[in-house]
């Protein structure tokens, strides 16, 4: 049948004639006609005119203007980009669209530019280093001499980089905003993560961008203030499946296995990375613990309003130290893959599980400034803790176009803890042995709408979010002998607490902001409905029952100014109207206050800028401050509250100004911030000392201040390659606290210091890393003084032998030195790695701490009002392991 | 007066002129002819200035160079006194201007080098701007710190065809180029036409000044461009 029809000549004729016509339908272009002028009405000939296909960006096709300012192009009909641009004036971009009839645009008219170029400095003498804009490109093979391994040694070599203590990475001593690889935020504030899974022979070069602006950001200001560091995967690298597994083993079973499995694609990108080990290594730290928790620091982005952690949160133990244990078995697990299907939208999702045992021992002596314990107690302390971790987000974004964004965003966070404390406690030359269980179980699940869209230069913004979080919390004590002052009905005496709270949060926010070519005013409101809700029951004691609940609606209305005062400064005020509503158990109260910030910031160019802010506000206690009854917190210590409302308004005053400048040219750094926090109301403790109870007591004070300042500078020499770095910080806090409620104040004084010498010899067989570290932290309150003193001075070394093996030497003392007692920690730390430049392969043998093969005490002094405490911990002993490294 | 001239002045600077002033390194790949291997001396990049102000602009050579004739003597290893000399000469213009003005669509060229006998010859030539056919690319690349994408075009040049690959950026909006090379949507910082490697090695812009460019003087007979090429091939 179809045979027939096509033998049918008459139908071949006309198939050939619908052809031989066809190309003219598709090929038919439409003519668009154009003049461009400058502000004074004169023509601009030699204007670069380029026509940009809306939905790809491509070039379709491109012009000059000529000598009357005039010029033509022909185009297929769709819609498209218009890109006029001219030496000395501002680029415009036009939407145009080009139907079948001819085009005859309006007079364009180009503004003078008296910014755009002026700030590309061009290519600094040969030092590796191009600063154009706001964007400083690193070629990193001019730093580097082939013994780095991850990504991590990379970054410390790179003039202005750093990696701080907690692993985070830092920019001219502050940290960075975004980490991206390829462009993606695949780690988020997880550096850790990519410096040390990334290894150096994957890593192209290295982008340092200022103002950065995400894939869901659509503001028309060009300053958004964040600071991006992007780093560049090689070709051979992308678009396949790498990775490496890496094992070792050691004497005393010690071991550590790790891996990575990457693929960065085009539209894909993918990142696993599983560690499991019992050296004590933990790839979490306190940091990632708030960042991946405080869910409010999501939905909240005008400045969090409450006191968020209380004495009743307890933090996984783990979190607080990762050597100060005697041993510890980590299994972690980490997930991330960023997903472009296509150029509107973006899938992100990121994932960890992280699994924790260890043991701590300690033992501590508690002095009380107190008049009523007469004897100082002894402690003998040991902790076995089990915490399960999980975290899984999943955000969408999808951007129909440059000018609106929609982002929804997920989260659930799961952390459940088992802990076991056994502690013998001699109070008096009587001993109580004393165990507590503890199992915490925390959920919470959040999720979040938002949508954005400019409307013409201004920018219109709404977001909705919700967040449920549930504590479930038993505690069970028995000891020996009587504790906490209890009425033990039988010989034993055992205590069983259970601790529920949940949190039900529902959040709306709403914002618009006008921008004029000097000013910016931006109007929001925020509307946040909070039911909080606390059960506590201990024995079925009176005293020890609470039920409360707290409902609070919160509505905070707002307005900010930007004024550019001059090229370089730039001056913002603003003010809130803030009403809050009280529920708290069916008690209604109504409060409202006005809220303050104001902010100067100089910009002297990309690299030299200096601002100073003023921020004042108030914050409301959350229900774990407001229980009646007493809840148990050890088995010496009770917490009640005296006589924190849940009204009441807690003001704090914060000033703090910054200045940084980079020169990239010089390879020089340098920084300074201070801010200084004033709090004339803040949430305190009375406490009462007796024998065997400490009752701490939330009470308002009246000072709670904090001052800290911070200097850095780095310098890297032309000449030499040697780079000095030197920091200097300093903490001081003052409060008031109150003791059988009589008011006391307490201080803390911090100050520190870190000062290094770095070589960065490219051929040369051993570079070194000197380094001294110095801490001193004093207390003070009325009767006592205690202070700790740290020093730590240090010698890395690392080399060649031959062109496969590198060898790495880490050495430093710790001198501990408190009130009584001195020690000294030599820590020695070699490894060799053996690899072949083309081998799949890489071998180690690793020795860390290794003048510490058996377990270890440090001193450590902690202290708070109304006592101190001396403390000696075991610390992790060190190893001695073999190990190897497979790419894929 | 001074208040006049005063005024000239400012009405002057607000012109909002840019001068874009760089260096460019023309890297010899192969030699014209043969497809041997560069000598050390071949190998040697030729520095030019550029310059681009107000729709014009002008190219000159900046590195010290010169024809240069190496002279050996090679000689029967069994016959003394047998004895041939051979000479290798490496031609290069010791004075080059190329002027370019789109306002009014002028080219020239002025050269002056001396050939294998080390007698000075001068070539003046006066054209129409060459244009090109771009095809435009996918490919990008940064050079100097610009983002620069891909473009390619085949051209007819002393009776050979030559394809040539040029990486220009839109963020210098000039549709200039170095050497005779231009018309893209963007300055071309960098041209690879298989003989020779062109580049822009450094970039400077100057605010707010005007750079009064001018056409070389010609030291012998206008030609065309096709005249040149002509002229050359029946050498």
């Amino acid at each position: 049948m179809l045979k027939k029809i096509l033998h049918n000549t008459v139908l071949k004729k006309q198939l050939f004639c619908f052809f031989l016509f066809l190309p003219n339908f598709i090929f038919c272009q439409t003519k668009i006609i154009g003049l461009i002028k400058d502000s004074k009405q004169d023509v601009i000939s030699g204007a670069n005119i380029i026509l940009k296909k809306a939905e790809t960006g491509l070039i379709s096709t491109y012009t000059t203007s000529n000598i009357t300012g005039e010029f033509e192009l022909l185009s297929k009909p769709g819609s498209y980009i218009l890109k006029i641009s001219y030496l000395g004036y501002k680029t415009i971009n036009q939407n145009i669209s080009i139907t079948t009839s001819n085009l005859q645009l309006d007079t364009i008219v180009l503004a003078e530019n008296n910014t755009e170029l002026e700030e590309i400095i061009l290519k600094a003498e040969n030092n590796g280093i191009v600063q154009k804009g706001d964007v400083t490109q690193y070629k990193i093979d001019k730093f580097l001499n082939g013994t780095e391994e991850s990504l991590k040694d990379i970054i410390t070599k790179l003039p202005g980089l750093g990696i701080n203590e907690s692993g985070k990475i830092t920019a001219n001593g502050k940290e960075i905003d975004r980490l991206l690889i390829d462009g993606e935020n695949l780690y988020k504030s997880q550096h850790q993560l990519a410096t040390e899974n990334i290894s150096s022979e994957m890593v192209k070069n290295a982008e340092l961008i200022r103002n950065y602006k995400d894939f869901e950001s659509i503001t028309p200001n060009s300053k958004t203030g964040l600071t991006a560091l992007n780093i560049n995967i090689k070709d051979e690298f992308k678009n396949k499946f790498t990775g490496h597994v890496e094992t070792h083993v050691g004497i005393e079973d010690k071991y550590k296995i790790k891996g990575a499995l990457f693929n960065f694609g085009k539209k894909v990108k993918f990142s696993l990375l599983p560690n499991s080990n019992n050296l004590g290594e933990t790839t979490m730290t306190i940091q990632d613990y708030y960042t991946l928790t405080d869910t409010d620091a999501i939905s909240n982005s005008k400045g969090n309003s409450k006191v968020v952690f209380s004495k009743l949160e307890d933090l996984p133990r783990f979190l607080n130290s990762s050597t100060n244990v005697a041993s510890k078995t980590n299994n972690f697990i980490a997930l991330s893959s960023i997903i472009n299907p296509s150029e509107k939208t973006k899938i992100d999702v990121y994932g960890i599980i992280n699994h924790v045992k260890q043991e701590e021992t300690y033992n501590r002596k508690l002095v009380f400034n107190d008049t009523q314990i007469e004897q100082d107690i002894l402690e003998n302390y040991n902790i076995l803790e089990k915490n399960f971790f999980g975290t899984l987000q999943l955000k969408s974004i999808y951007k129909p176009s440059t000018t609106s964004v929609f982002t929804f965003l997920n989260a659930l966070n799961i952390d459940n803890t088992d802990q076991e404390k056994r502690i013998e406690n001699t109070t008096n030359s009587e001993l109580n042995n004393v165990n507590e269980f503890t199992k915490p179980k925390k959920t919470s699940f959040q999720s979040n709408l938002s949508f954005n869209k400019t409307i013409s230069s201004n920018l219109f913004s709404t977001g909705l979010s919700f967040k449920y979080l549930e504590t479930n919390s038993k505690k069970d004590i028995n000891a020996t002998d009587t504790f906490l002052d209890l009425n033990f009905d039988t010989d034993f005496y055992t205590a069983k607490q259970k601790l529920n709270t949940s949190l039900n949060e529902t959040n709306f926010n709403l914002s618009y902001t006008l921008n004029y070519a000097k000013a910016s005013i931006e109007l929001y409101n925020q509307s946040t409905l909070t039911n909080s809700k606390l059960y506590s029951n201990t024995n079925n004691l009176d005293a020890f029952y609470n039920k409360l609940s707290l409902n609070q609606l919160a509505t905070k209305n707002g307005i900010d100014f930007d004024f550019k005062i001059s090229k370089t400064l730039k001056y913002t005020i603003g003010i809130n109207y803030n009403y809050l509503a009280n529920t708290y158990n069916s008690n209604v109260s109504h409060e409202n206050f006005l809220g303050l910030n104001s902010a100067i910031k100089a910009q002297f160019s990309a690299n030299n800028i200096a601002d100073l802010t003023y921020t004042y506000s108030n914050k409301t206690p959350t229900i774990h401050f407001l229980n009646d009854a007493f809840i148990i917190k050890d088995y010496r210590t009770l917490i009640i509250n005296e006589d924190v409302l849940p009204n009441a308004l807690l003001p704090f005053h914060q000033i703090s100004a910054s200045h940084f400048i980079f020169k990239p040219k010089a390879k020089l750094s340098y920084i300074f911030n201070a801010s200084y926090t004033i709090k004339n109301k803040s949430i305190g403790n009375n406490i009462i000392n007796t024998e065997n109870v400490s009752v701490s007591k939330n009470k308002i004070i009246n000072k709670d201040n904090m001052f800290s300042t911070f200097v850095f500078l780095e310098k890297s020499l032309n000449t030499l390659p040697l780079a000095f770095s030197g920091s200097l910080s300093y903490s001081n806090t003052n409060t008031d606290y109150f003791q059988e409620s009589t008011s006391f104040q307490y201080k803390n004084e911090n100050i520190s210091s870190i000062v290094k010498l770095k070589s960065n010899f490219k051929n040369a067989l051993i570079n070194f890393d000197l380094g001294y570290k110095f801490s001193k932290t004093t207390y003070n309150d009325q009767d006592n003084t205690s202070s700790l003193q740290i020093s730590q001075p240090s010698i890395n070394l690392n080399g060649k032998i031959s062109a496969h093996l590198f060898w790495y030497l880490e050495s430093n003392i710790t001198s501990y030195n408190n009130n009584d007692l001195k020690r000294n920690i030599y820590n020695l730390s070699p490894r060799l790695r053996y690899k072949k430049a083309e081998s799949k392969w890489e071998f180690y043998i690793t020795g860390n701490n290794i003048l510490n093969l058996d377990n270890n005490t440090i001193l450590e002094n902690n202290s708070s009002p109304s006592y101190y405490e001396e403390r000696t911990s075991s610390i992790l002993s060190g190893y001695i392991l073999v190990g190897s490294k497979f790419r894929i | 007066m001074k208040k006049l001239s005063l005024i000239i002045l400012l009405t002057t600077s607000l012109n909002y002129a840019q001068t874009l002033k760089g260096i460019i390194t023309i890297n010899p790949l192969i030699g014209i002819g043969d497809e041997t291997e560069l000598s050390e001396k071949e190998k040697k990049p030729i520095y030019t200035s550029y310059t681009f102000s107000n729709n014009k602009s002008i190219q000159e050579l900046i590195s010290n160079e010169s024809t240069s004739v190496d002279t050996i003597i090679v000689e029967h290893p069994d016959v003394e006194g047998l004895t041939m000399k051979t000479t290798k000469a490496i031609i290069r213009s010791n004075k080059l201007i190329i002027y370019k003005d789109y306002i009014n669509d002028v080219f020239r060229l002025e050269g002056e080098k001396k050939n294998r006998q080390l007698i000075t010859e001068n070539t003046s030539i006066k054209d129409n701007i060459p244009t090109y056919n771009w095809t435009l690319q996918n490919e990008t690349q940064t050079i100097i710190g610009y983002t620069c994408k891909k473009a390619t075009a085949e051209k007819i040049s002393f009776g050979r065809k030559q394809y040539i690959t040029a990486w220009y950026t839109e963020e210098i909006p000039i549709s200039d180029g170095p050497k005779i090379y231009n018309g893209l949507p963007g300055l071309i910082l960098q041209v690879d036409n298989k003989n020779t490697l062109i580049k822009f090695e450094k970039l400077k812009f100057f605010k707010d000044t005007n750079t009064e460019i001018e056409a070389p003087k010609n030291e012998s007979e206008l030609i065309s461009i096709n005249g040149f090429q002509l002229q050359m091939m029946n050498k």
